[in-house]
């Protein structure tokens, strides 16, 4: 690597600042650049100055991360950025990756872990350290509808060719509800009309 | 600190002349019975009935506090002595002396009593009598600075202790009236009028016979105010003189606070060596007082020293010893010492420790914030039901009156009508008919004036619990933002440079210390810890992200081999007001919790739904369902699932049977446009 890599960090906590400083020293492939504990000014500073990639944290004092991700992109938009935060909440952690991050690693990872995911940005990958995969692998969706007890009673008494007002009196509940919970499971199973519901959801053996 | 202070002296006036400072805590058991031998002996050789119904007495005074049964017994001796015809002097103290025995434990009833004492005693206008009535209103004074009454109480020394000690001349009870009305100032932080008062109360005991006792406790007390006010050259006089008198009475009950004082007098001046040897003299003292809180005390006060000097290891052991005294301590005091005990273990680098602290920290915070806002619920309640009354009776007064002058007229036309024509019986009997209608219209008045004040009533009682709530999610957002911004950033800092420390070290010898290892491990551990406390007192995702997403993680968070645990989100918008967004979650945070801890559920289903301006939330499982039986565990869930629900003006609805598992479902209405 004849270029060291450019990078820039911004979070606002100067503890972390310092261990990351203290860490790049002792690595000649990496440059730090700069380092910010507000976004503003970072934004500012890629619009005029080239750099590779940048560690974001996504709660600054001045713009949420989210936000601020987006900005940075837009003012450089060749720079990788890698979002570096304490929260593993998942919803947070893909709209970082919607919002243009290229990784996203949890603050307490090793060493190692940072510059493996900054190397893996800048080949394209995307840069997840193992614990944030991790939250990511738990969440992969099944696609397998879930009913809960009262649309599991109606869609069998549908299967059964009732109508809304006579499961209602089955099952003592009012037609409007059953209304409700019909139009719900036809949502569920994706399905235009009864008789296509019941046979899907005879298909995924759920009568 | 300096509250406790104050009601430690203050209470001592209950006792009398010397052995005062006992009812702080229980003397020795030897002690009290020497006493009562001794006290025993002078009733033996009173000459007179009335001289031994004192000293009966006294006996009881002396006992209230150690055994009501032998306080009552004694009291009964007295009422025998004072035969078929006591005099109002005579039956005045046996009221005040009934009240100095529940003073402790029914303050209301004792209360009672000292104003019918007060009655009866007000007709004698002997010394004796003025001093019983010093005292007593002292005693009546301190009850209502227990309830809170700080101001009152100033009132009563001033304008009733101490002009009834000195008719009585009692110049003990003058200085102890001024050495109260000190306690107070210095208690309200205004520590020169403090010190202007304890100089009075110094001069009057130092005419006073026998007052070595009282000598002491202003001195220290004074010398207590003036560390407070960083005087050091005044405290040191006056802690001087205290061990003057102190050298005369070495055995003194307020010993060691004595030593306590002197020790905080050291530590303020940061002479550490000098204030540890005063505060272990203080322990050996208390002790002896078998007073743990006292003891309780002190140890802090060396924590503190240690932990000024920056020594943590021993500040820790200090600290260690005071919590051993846990039993005795209030809600706040443990919630200081915890609070100290997680900062020292961090100090010490034990982060893990800390961390446990912490949560310690936060648990006892919740329970005390709970306690807070029940009381302030109450408080408020109380105040508000007083108010409410008088201003019902009010409006109800002037609507009869106007129902009553109507209803006056109408008797009048009828009068009228009768004089003058003959026909108009008919009328008559048709007014006479509008008469009736107008009793039953002021019936239905009244009842409708009751129905507002209700509906008042509770609007008024569900904005104090909204307010409760509002502050409450404040807090928590503040907690896990200080969590993540404060302790979160520290840890990932320490964790990057030690990690690379590691990683310089692996690549010099090839070898890794496996304590590094360790520590490293740990490191994760707490992050864990503070990402999962974080998370629960406040999400980032629904704070910044919405109700669907953050509901999606909570569920996903929740999802474990032994519970399945799935979110189904239907039409749901990006955004909702605020105050339904934190309670739709809390809710759901909590009927989760109830079908994992309680209900042994393997699986469990959360739909929200939003259709009709109904944002509906259904959480379903499969345990045990058994609602009596859940009920006595999950109460307090259930009940605060209720009443989020009714401030949102939302419907609960639970389906509970055995073994079929138990349903929950909520609608709320969206009021319309209102999205923040």
């Amino acid at each position: 690597m004849e270029q060291p890599i450019k990078l820039m960090i911004i979070d606002d906590h100067p503890v972390v600042l310092q261990g990351f400083t203290y860490m790049f020293q002792s690595i000649p492939e990496i440059e730090l650049a700069a380092s910010f504990t507000e976004a503003m000014p970072a934004i500012g500073y890629v619009e005029k100055t080239a750099v590779d990639v940048a560690l974001l944290d996504i709660n600054l004092p001045d713009v949420y991360g989210i936000e601020a991700c987006q900005l940075l992109r837009k003012a450089r938009p060749s720079m990788k950025v890698l979002a570096i935060s304490n929260v593993n909440e998942y919803s947070i952690i893909k709209r970082m990756l919607e919002s243009g991050a290229s990784g996203y690693i949890l603050k307490n990872c090793s060493a190692e872990e940072v510059i493996s995911c900054i190397h893996q940005v800048l080949r394209g990958e995307p840069g997840l350290s193992e614990s944030v995969r991790e939250v990511m692998a738990n969440h992969a969706k099944a696609d397998i509808p879930i009913v809960t007890h009262r649309e599991q009673q109606v869609l069998a008494l549908l299967a059964q060719g009732l109508n809304s007002v006579e499961i209602g009196e089955k099952i003592f509940i009012s037609p409007a509800t059953v209304e409700t919970h019909r139009r719900h499971l036809l949502r569920k199973f994706n399905a235009a009309n009864v008789a296509a519901l019941v046979h899907r959801a005879n298909e995924m053996k759920f009568i | 600190m300096m509250g406790k202070g104050s009601y430690i002296v203050a209470a001592c006036f209950l006792g009398f002349n010397g052995f005062g400072s006992a009812s702080n805590g229980l003397p020795p058991d030897s002690l009290a019975l020497r006493h009562t031998d001794s006290l025993l002996g002078l009733i033996r050789q009173a000459p007179t009935d009335a001289q031994r119904f004192e000293r009966y007495l006294d006996l009881s005074l002396y006992w209230s506090e150690l055994d009501t049964a032998r306080a009552f017994s004694y009291l009964a001796e007295a009422r025998k002595l004072a035969g078929k015809r006591p005099t109002d002097f005579q039956r005045g103290l046996l009221h005040q002396f009934h009240a100095n025995i529940v003073f402790g434990h029914r303050m209301d009833e004792a209360k009672a009593e000292y104003a019918v004492a007060d009655r009866l005693l007000s007709s004698d206008s002997s010394a004796a009598s003025y001093r019983y009535r010093s005292k007593l209103w002292n005693n009546y004074g301190v009850l209502l600075q227990i309830g809170d009454s700080a101001d009152r109480y100033m009132d009563v020394i001033v304008n009733r202790v101490i002009p009834y000690a000195k008719a009585g001349r009692d110049s003990i009870a003058v200085g102890n009236g001024l050495l109260n009305i000190g306690l107070i100032l210095a208690n309200a932080q205004d520590f020169e009028k403090a010190d202007q008062y304890y100089r009075e109360a110094i001069r009057v005991f130092s005419t006073a016979k026998g007052a070595e006792e009282h000598q002491l406790t202003v001195n220290v007390q004074a010398a207590r105010a003036a560390i407070f006010a960083r005087r050091h050259p005044h405290a040191r006089k006056y802690l001087d003189s205290a061990a003057a008198v102190f050298s005369r009475i070495p055995h003194s009950l307020y010993a060691a606070h004595y030593y306590r004082t002197e020790g905080q007098y050291y530590r303020s001046l940061k002479q550490q060596a000098n204030a540890l040897a005063m505060f272990d003299k203080a322990i050996g003292h208390a002790d002896e007082l078998n007073n743990p809180q006292v003891v309780r005390d002190i140890h802090f006060e060396r924590y503190a020293t240690y932990r000024d000097a920056g020594d943590f290891r021993q500040a820790k052991a200090s600290l260690t010893v005071a919590n051993g005294f846990d039993a005795w301590a209030g809600l706040e005091d443990k919630m200081l010492h915890i609070h100290e005990m997680a900062k020292t273990e961090h100090r010490l680098g034990n982060f893990e420790e800390a961390y446990r602290q912490l949560e310690g920290y936060l648990v006892l915070n919740d329970s005390l914030q709970q306690r807070d806002a029940a009381r302030n619920i109450l408080g408020l309640e109380k105040k508000y039901r007083t108010l409410e009354k008088e201003k019902e009776i009010l409006q109800l007064a002037t609507a009869n009156q106007r129902q009553q002058l109507a209803m006056d007229r109408v008797v009048l036309w009828l009068i009228l009508a009768v004089a003058a024509f003959v026909i108009a019986v008919i009328t008559a009997v048709f007014w006479r008919k509008l008469a009736r209608s107008n009793k039953r219209a002021l019936f239905q008045n009244e009842k409708l004036h009751r129905q507002e004040l209700q509906a008042i009533k509770q609007k008024e009682r569900v904005n104090q619990y909204r307010t409760v709530i509002e502050v409450q999610e404040e807090e928590r957002n503040r907690i896990a933002r200080d969590l993540h911004d404060g302790l979160g950033g520290l840890l990932a800092g320490m964790k990057l440079r030690l990690s690379t420390i590691a990683g310089k070290v692996h690549v010099a010898d090839g070898t890794l210390e496996p304590g590094i290892k360790k520590v490293i491990s740990e490191l994760d551990h707490a992050a864990n810890d503070l990402r999962r406390i974080a998370r629960n007192m406040m999400p980032e995702a629904l704070v910044h992200m919405g109700l669907r997403p953050a509901l999606t993680d909570l569920c996903s968070y929740l999802d474990t081999k032994t519970t399945a645990v799935k979110f189904q989100g239907l039409d749901m918008r990006e955004k909702y007001p605020h105050e339904l967004l934190i309670g739709v979650y809390r809710i759901a945070q909590e009927l989760l919790n109830n079908a994992i801890k309680h209900a042994e559920a393997s699986r469990i289903i959360v739909q929200c739904s939003d259709e009709d301006g109904c944002l509906s939330l259904t959480v379903e499982d499969n345990g045990i369902g058994f609602l009596v039986e859940r009920d006595r565990y999950t109460g307090l869930g259930l009940k605060s699932v209720e009443n989020r629900v009714g401030l949102l003006m939302g419907k609960l609805e639970i389906d509970a049977e055995t073994g079929r598992g138990t349903t929950v479902n909520i609608e709320i209405p969206i009021a319309d446009g209102a999205t923040d």
